[in-house]
């Protein structure tokens, strides 16, 4: 009896001691979790969601207190994707947030451009280059299409056009009647 | 090497003549056009020649619009030696710097050197150049990968890789055996056919300097059984110079028995792992036109600058093949093979399986293209009909992929299922769809797929960047109001300190 209870002192004391140390040196630092959704969202950094950006968004959907399906930019691939990790049913894109085909991005009309550096600071990825009292402009490679800049521009001198800085992005039509390999057929 | 691939190296392997490769066999149709030998094509008007190949970004363009150029001088440089060098086919000058479509990167316009040919270089860009340099056998392979790489040369079967690149890469590891590749498989295509016949003691010699190259202990020659005379033609130059490392196969004929991974299984028994190079494995394998321009540039000083291309089908009054400068326009070296007949309709760059139906006839050669094939006006087109699952694209498919799943996958857009099924060890050598009973375009759809997986990755790619930009930002924002609150504390209580007693 006594040889029982103190094996199982020690027992619970050993590995009691073994899980503490594990949670003090094994920690890891942040949420994984929230990483892990973090880095299947497109960074865009709308705020289409209703979050100020991609990360806290993630943060959110890691605790539980966001929905899944309000990533516009990701559209339902996104939701699948979270879906997936989250090992919970994928439900329909959240209304009113239409997913847009096309990748797009600003573009700052220089003869309008009047250098008030609003957009510069609604930038969440630092993609506009400029000065008070100075041209600005987006460097295209940089921008997520995120519209952010839009409401600032007391001028409305910026438009979205469509990324052809990265022509890899587009999707190309399939080519069903132009190229038939194979269909050459001798 | 982990333990399952040692465990299967102990495992008795089968013949590769027993081996199951699916494939096809498939009418050549190749006599129309190997029988007559190399025509030179003139040089075009204006030449167009591409700066980057296929994956590279190309040199640094070093001529300036107006310059003069002579023949073989290079028209950009690679100082970090990651890419191919262009250089020019003929004396001229550059007439523009311009981008354009070309007869290669899926007709994506692509940035190229104009360079318009001097009256007087029409007579000579075919001719021999001065045997110059040291002997390539004597000199250590660092030494032949730094000519290589200033002659311009590529994988001229098509793959366009810098060949030095390819000799950098495999020398970090050991190779055993370097493989020449003369399948060339595909019907109506002849170029290398014929210049094995007519260039094969050239093909021996660069496939010796490439065997020194690599150090390898033996190289593989394999050839069709349907091209002898390419045989004995390559069968007489070794004899007249024998090498005892290097020998000569003959391949049974077979589409696609000319792919890499292919030619390596049957001349080797050795399989290339799905996801990895021949060079996991020890192996090289190079083009007999690749072996033929290193011979080329390490014995004769003459940098790739032309290239054999057939020109074929029902289509041109007269089929056969053209040692055509690159850049020229498509339609000058049709032009050179008599023209299009009056029946004429579909041009195809590359041959019928593997090439793609070109938008244009004026995009120029590239260094990459074997064969311009024009054929007649289409059979009454037979309509796709729904896939029945019969599953003759998976017994043909020589990587033994299931092509009608896919298929399924592509059309519903399910990337993480092509990823499962390994769409991307497609090679797209259309041997599925040539057999498919409801005629389904599939690699079409594939080539489609293929896409579909680049931009998923792309984007991801891109998000990741951006994410990283954001956590900085993010960073930099926090650092910034942490030093005003500090500076305002500090002037705070400067100014209290001073207010006080």
């Amino acid at each position: 009896m006594l040889l029982t209870i103190v094996t199982f002192a020690a027992l619970a004391a050993a590995l009691g001691l073994l899980l503490g140390s594990a949670a003090v040196y094994f920690r890891v630092p942040g949420d994984p979790v929230a990483e892990r959704i973090d880095a299947l969202l497109p960074q865009t950094q709308c705020g289409q969601c209703d979050f100020p950006g991609c990360r806290p968004y993630a943060a959110a959907i890691a605790k539980g207190t966001a929905p899944i399906n309000r990533c516009a930019p990701g559209g339902e691939a996104t939701v699948r994707a979270i879906a997936d990790l989250l090992e919970v049913e994928p439900v329909a894109l959240a209304s009113g947030h239409d997913t847009a085909d096309h990748p797009v991005v600003a573009l700052i009309d220089e003869a309008t451009c009047i250098g008030c550096t609003k957009c510069l600071l609604a930038c969440p990825v630092d993609a506009i280059v400029g000065a008070a009292k100075y041209l600005h402009t987006v460097i295209a490679s940089e921008c997520t299409g995120c519209e952010l800049c839009l409401p600032p521009c007391p001028v409305d001198c910026i438009d979205l056009i469509p990324a052809t800085a990265r022509p890899a992005l587009h999707r190309q039509p399939p080519p069903m009647t132009a190229s038939p390999p194979g269909q050459g057929k001798p | 090497m982990n333990l399952l691939t040692r465990l299967r190296g102990w495992l008795p392997t089968p013949h590769p003549a027993q081996r199951r490769y699916g494939g096809l066999r498939l009418d050549a149709h190749k006599t129309a056009s190997n029988s007559a030998a190399i025509r030179r094509c003139p040089l075009p008007p204006v030449l167009s020649l591409p700066i980057a190949q296929r994956d590279d970004d190309g040199g640094q363009v070093i001529v300036k619009l107006g310059d003069r150029v002579q023949r073989n001088q290079p028209l950009t440089a690679d100082p970090a030696a990651r890419n191919a060098i262009v250089h020019a086919p003929c004396a001229g000058h550059i007439s523009g710097l311009a981008t354009r479509p070309i007869a290669g990167a899926d007709g994506q316009p692509q940035p190229c050197i104009m360079l318009t040919p001097d009256s007087t270089a029409h007579d000579d860009h075919h001719g021999a150049a001065v045997p110059d340099g040291p002997d390539p056998l004597s000199q250590s392979p660092a030494a032949i990968a730094r000519r290589i790489h200033a002659a311009g040369i590529v994988g001229l079967g098509g793959a366009l890789f810098p060949t030095h690149t390819k000799l950098a890469a495999a020398g970090r590891r050991s190779v055993h055996t370097v493989i020449i590749n003369g399948a060339e498989c595909e019907p109506y295509i002849s170029c290398d056919d014929r210049l094995m016949r007519e260039r094969a003691a050239a093909v021996i010699d660069g496939a010796r300097i490439l065997i020194r190259a690599l150090r390898a202990d033996r190289g593989l020659l394999g050839v069709e059984d349907n091209k002898p005379e390419a045989f004995t033609a390559l069968r007489d130059a070794l004899r007249h110079r024998p090498c005892e490392r290097l020998s000569l196969h003959r391949l049974p004929t077979g589409y696609p028995s000319g792919g890499e991974r292919q030619i390596i299984q049957r001349l080797t028994g050795l399989t290339v792992p799905a996801d990895g190079l021949p060079t996991d494995i020890g192996v090289v394998c190079f083009n007999v036109g690749t072996a033929a321009a290193v011979h080329q540039a390490l014995r004769q000083n003459r940098p790739v600058t032309h290239r054999v291309v057939t020109v074929t089908g029902n289509g041109v009054a007269q089929p056969g093949n053209c040692d055509v400068p690159i850049g020229t326009p498509i339609a000058h070296v049709i032009a050179h093979a008599g023209g299009y007949t009056a029946a004429a309709r579909r041009l195809f760059i590359g041959g019928p399986m593997m090439g793609w139906l070109a938008a244009a006839d004026d995009l120029p050669i590239t260094k990459g293209t074997n064969c311009l094939l024009v054929l007649n006006q289409p059979q009454p087109g037979i309509p796709t009909r729904a896939c029945i699952r019969c599953g003759h694209c998976a017994d043909v498919c020589p990587i033994h992929l299931l092509p009608q799943q896919l298929y399924r996958h592509v059309q519903a857009g399910d990337l993480t299922q092509l990823t499962r099924h390994r769409l991307h060890n497609c090679i797209e050598c259309g041997a599925c769809a040539y057999v498919c009973p409801s005629h389904i375009p599939l690699i079409d759809h594939f080539r489609d797929g293929k896409r579909a997986l680049t931009q998923q990755r792309q984007r991801h790619e891109q998000a990741e960047y951006t994410r990283r930009r954001v956590v900085a930002r993010d960073a930099r924002l926090a650092r910034e109001a942490a030093e005003r609150q500090a500076r305002l504390a500090r002037k705070k209580a400067r100014i209290t300190g001073a207010a006080g007693p």
